[in-house]
């Protein structure tokens, strides 16, 4: 199950695996190293682009390319691993990073406050988890103290 | 006492509702074992020996008589009718059902209390120096930087699931009473030379398995640039501290494989960056926050009030040792000695609380503080009414003049309550307390911390004690290392370990031993942690072994004792 601001949406990326030819056509998500090896190449083909990141890959290689990237995917390889918080804030503020920004991996309703408040705007959740209740999470205004960098405040 | 704001009412409505979903989840078996563990622990609840156990925040150590009357309830109604309070200023309780435990934390919202971040991979409370504020001369208080800190760190989404737990303390300025230099992260308040607020920085310390004193990573912070000096200092933890292995990914081990001037380079470049793209001044956020901080008004016409008879006897030892000057004049500040052969350190039950919190209001502005050695103090108390605060006291049997002695044990709950313990410190700790009978003794010594740890994690903080015992795994029974000449203090030392574990039994003669040893050589005044340093940890070794294998060959156990006297 995939949200995107606020609703369930069917998926149109398709994910290239490493040792797969490239597609003709179509939203591409690439992994990092094939993305960070090709991407002037794949940044002019027509589609959208995008790449995933796992919480050890650095940012610099992909910085020249924030601007052509429509979905910046982080992944998450367990729940305590909270390495990409950090990632998400830094593209967010730092970078102004626009686009689409998605956590996968272990990804539970549970998590998804604090995502969204350091930039996540999409999720990748298990089908187990109930619909209604993950949208009542992501959309509720919540209270929270002051003197935090909060972008569901600051947006 | 802070005033809490309209947002941390609404905030502690939502977190408990929010848990009690979760644990309605895990209970009917939607979520698993696994994914409702980080959600308990951000919730203060861990699964101990005998039952659940959670652990409530008492942010840098304040507490309202309310809140003392709330967590009688709670001792009352969801657990055996007493709590614990531990050497980082929390209270836990030992014996809920998994099932109340949202309905505690309803009950703990009411009076503006929670258990949030009071354990897993996050930061923790931030604790202070618990005399903050009340003696002559100490002119600043770090209370409302703590609440600057708190209202940063609660519920903060880029630093909820760092490598390991994260722990912060403030101290005010010349005496460090807070241990800046155990903690991840230690903030000392200074002045540039310009007389500009501002904090000297230490990071790494810790203790447990690997101790370390904290590294000074930077001599003057400018106060406005707390916050993102702060969020710099956790991103780069956040980013680069290690996660593959337990016991290497607190923050003092990145410190320590980077080296303090890389890891503060990293802290610089991350800084600036902040700086650059939302910073938060602090400045104007302490003004918010101090206006909310309620001062009590003493009273001036109290100012000559003198203690009238003068005391004699019990009232006048309990006052030499468990009370301190106040910078008013006409108050004092009281300590109760939560110890005590039938307590065991820290315990608190629900009929004491309850008394204790009219005691405060009816004296003492409805204000207590609890203190790192498992205490609790009364900050203001009149001197008019010492003695019938004392008789209170007295009555439950909390007036035992013994602050900072070493019947002042501090000790962490051990193999009667803990997983992860080797040894049983409890029994021990009576122990000790029971060969330390003598007042004049005890008052004679003088201030000698001593602090028990069933394993090395230290919960105790045994590594800083002048004398700190450490419970190890050896052939089934309760057997301790001693340490030797340890400080938290502003000269902060690690303790060192004196020998050869010792059983059980044989501590508390050991303990005499030192201690006769202590007060024969001491220079006049000295403190304990300096004759060791002094005269050398070779010496006291000599005289504790010397006579332990004496008395095992004559096998009379108790000459040792006799021998010190």
């Amino acid at each position: 199950m995939i949200i995107l601001d606020g609703q369930v949406i069917t998926d149109h990326w398709r994910t290239v695996q490493d040792d797969e030819s490239l597609p003709p056509d179509g939203d591409l998500l690439f992994g990092y190293e094939r993305f960070v090896a090709n991407a002037l190449f794949y940044s002019q083909r027509p589609g959208g682009l995008g790449v995933v990141l796992q919480p050890e890959d650095s940012l610099e290689p992909i910085l020249p390319w924030l601007d052509r990237l429509n979905l910046i995917s982080l992944h998450f390889p367990r729940v305590a691993d909270g390495r990409h918080y950090s990632t998400a804030r830094l593209l967010r503020t730092r970078h102004g990073y626009q686009g689409e920004l998605r956590a996968t991996g272990e990804v539970y309703r549970d998590q998804l406050d604090f995502m969204r408040r350091v930039g996540f705007n999409a999720f990748h959740l298990p089908e187990s988890e109930d619909p209604q209740a993950v949208l009542n999470g992501v959309a509720s205004p919540r209270a929270y103290p002051d003197l935090q960098y909060d972008l569901l405040k600051t947006a | 006492m802070y005033q809490q704001d309209e947002w941390d009412q609404a905030l502690l409505r939502e977190r408990v509702a929010e848990f009690r979903d979760q644990t309605r989840r895990f209970l009917a078996g939607q979520l698993s074992e696994d994914a409702y563990r980080p959600l308990r622990l951000m919730n203060g609840l861990y699964v101990q020996r005998h039952a659940p156990m959670l652990r409530v925040a008492i942010p840098y150590g304040a507490l309202s008589s309310d809140q003392l009357r709330g967590l009688a309830h709670v001792a009352d109604h969801h657990d055996r009718g007493y709590g614990h309070f531990t050497t980082r200023q929390n209270i836990q309780f030992n014996w809920l059902k998994l099932e109340s435990v949202p309905d505690v934390l309803a009950d703990l919202a009411e009076v503006g209390l929670h258990a949030i971040q009071t354990s897993g991979n996050c930061i923790r409370n931030v604790t202070t120096d618990p005399l903050a504020g009340l003696l002559p001369g100490k002119v600043d208080d770090p209370r409302p930087w703590c609440e600057l800190i708190r209202q940063w760190a609660t519920l903060n989404p880029e630093f909820t699931f760092l490598p390991r737990k994260f722990k912060i303390a403030v101290s005010g300025r010349s005496h460090d009473r807070a241990a800046c230099r155990i903690h991840d992260l230690g903030l000392e308040l200074r002045q540039d030379d310009q007389g500009g607020p501002g904090f000297r920085v230490w990071v790494g310390g810790g203790l447990g398995r690997d101790p370390h004193l904290a590294q000074c990573l930077r001599e003057f912070l400018p106060a406005d640039d707390l916050i993102d000096y702060l969020t710099a200092v956790l991103r780069v933890y956040n980013q680069a501290g290690r996660r593959d292995h337990l016991y290497k990914s607190r923050i003092k081990i990145l410190v320590k494989s980077l080296g303090i001037d890389n890891f503060s380079e990293r802290v610089e470049a991350a800084w600036k960056t902040i700086r650059e793209t939302g910073s938060i001044p602090a400045l104007a956020a302490l003004e918010r926050i101090k206006a909310r901080f309620t001062t009590p008004e003493h009273d001036p016409s109290l100012a000559d009030d003198q203690l009238d008879p003068v005391p004699t006897g019990a009232f006048a030892r309990w006052l030499r040792l468990n009370t301190r000057e106040h910078r008013v004049s006409g108050y004092r500040v009281v300590f109760i000695l939560l110890k005590g052969l039938e307590r065991a350190p820290g315990d608190l039950t629900a009929v004491e609380m309850r008394v204790l919190a009219d005691l405060a209001d009816q004296h003492g502005f409805g204000m207590l503080q609890t203190t790192h050695d498992q205490n609790l103090l009364l900050p203001h108390i009149p001197v008019r009414a010492l003695h019938e605060v004392w008789q209170t006291l007295d009555i439950l049997g909390l007036a035992n003049p013994g602050i900072g002695t070493v019947n002042d044990v501090t000790a962490c709950p051990g193999l009667d309550y803990c997983n992860l313990a080797n040894a049983a410190t409890l029994p021990l700790a009576q122990q000790i307390q029971q060969r330390f009978q003598d007042l004049d003794y005890l008052h004679d010594l003088g201030e000698v911390h001593l602090k028990i740890s069933g394993c090395m994690n230290g919960c105790a903080h045994h590594h800083v004690a002048d004398i700190g015992l450490l419970g190890v795994e050896k052939q089934g029974g309760s057997w301790f290392q001693l340490l030797l000449g340890g400080s938290a203090g502003t000269e902060s030392r690690l303790g060192r370990v004196l020998g050869p574990a010792l059983q059980a039994e044989q501590v508390p003669d050991a303990i005499e031993t030192i201690l006769a040893f202590y007060a024969a050589r001491r220079l006049p005044e000295e403190p304990f942690a300096e004759t060791v340093q002094r005269i050398g940890l070779k010496t006291f070794k000599e005289t504790v072994y010397e006579k332990h294998d004496h008395s095992r060959r004559t096998s009379h156990h108790g000459s040792l004792a006799h021998s010190a006297g």
